[in-house]
């Protein structure tokens, strides 16, 4: 596999500097327009449940090397998340989102998920 | 008028700022006692539109490169803007002894990046049939991901004098904090280094080691 270093881009020098989105030239701002009002708005639920599944994930799996959860609460926690990444992966389909959409520009902190 | 802020550097008289900077507009320092501060002039207008953005990015990455290549740098995100050069000034000042702690910690140190990408689109060859297999599937995959983070740091042996890195939605990205000096020692290192299948992997910098601010 080639490894290199190389003059940059904009996207490179986007994700080594965290400009924000618009200086990769996307919006980050949520769309209020009424064409896309719903579409902005659950690209910013969706981002907000997406972080949230990342973290109960996290947690459920630290929890079970740690030996803390029984076997019922595994299958439990797995299946829980298992429906809600489907059905977050649902609703952005429905909403012409890709997974990379599912993500917020909070200015100088970066992004909301990475 | 507003300003762009650029960076922050220790001032060191033999450092030679870039002359101009977003738009070909002037390079101003700003002075707080041993720090300094790169900005200029900045007419919002100026980004209106993609293309003005991303020149106006490159050139603010110019800057800070130019700028790199002799001394650590601070460097403040694209784009912040303030009021004037006075609230600059004020900004520098109320926070001088942080930036001026973070600069003595990082002085000749730059921060190199791989990026490491799957390059896969296959799905996953059978869906988890229950609870407790989608949760032992995920564990495995983050086993794998910290298992090729430990396998990049380690074959930078001594290096990289810090690592961090992070998840993303495309793969993972691990930041190198290392002597500038060491910069072509760690290229070359990384070259050597054998990729997972179905990944490709991505060496950078260097850049200002933005990662490395906060101390772990």
């Amino acid at each position: 596999m080639e490894k290199e270093a190389a003059h940059p881009d904009i996207s490179e020098v986007s994700e080594a500097l965290r400009l924000s989105d618009a200086a990769a030239g996307l919006s980050g701002r949520i769309d209020c327009s009424p064409e896309t009002i719903e579409k902005s708005l659950a690209k910013l639920v969706l981002s907000l449940i997406e972080l949230l599944r990342q973290l109960l994930e996290r947690q459920a799996i630290r929890r079970m090397e740690g030996g803390s959860l029984t076997e019922e609460q595994v299958e439990q926690m797995g299946e829980a998340l298992m429906k809600l990444e489907g059905k977050i992966t649902e609703l952005a389909t429905h909403f012409n989102l890709t997974p990379a959409d599912l993500n917020l520009d909070l200015g100088p902190l970066g992004r909301l998920v990475e | 008028m507003a300003v762009l802020a650029y960076c922050i550097t220790e001032t060191q008289p033999e450092i030679t700022a870039p002359t101009t900077g977003v738009r070909g507009t002037a390079i101003e320092t700003i002075r707080v006692q041993d720090l300094q501060c790169l900005a200029s002039q900045f007419d919002p207008q100026d980004l209106v539109g993609k293309a003005p953005i991303q020149e106006s990015a490159l050139d603010f990455n110019r800057v800070l490169q130019g700028v790199l290549q002799q001394i650590a740098i601070i460097p403040f995100r694209f784009p912040t803007i303030l009021t004037d050069e006075t609230a600059l000034s004020q900004f520098l000042t109320e926070h001088q002894a942080e930036y001026r702690q973070t600069l003595h910690r990082l002085r000749n140190c730059v921060q190199m990046e791989i990026q490491l990408k799957q390059t896969s689109t296959q799905p996953p060859a059978t869906s988890p049939k229950s609870g407790a297999e989608y949760l032992r599937s995920r564990q495995v995959q983050h086993q794998y991901i910290d298992s090729i983070v430990t396998h990049f740091r380690e074959s930078t042996g001594t290096l990289a004098k810090e690592w961090r890195h992070r998840e993303t939605s495309t793969g993972i990205r691990c930041f190198a904090l290392v002597d500038r000096s060491d910069v072509q020692a760690f290229l070359r290192q990384m070259k050597s280094v054998s990729v997972p299948i179905e990944s490709e992997a991505r060496v950078t910098g260097p850049w200002p080691a933005s990662e490395f601010l906060k101390e772990q």
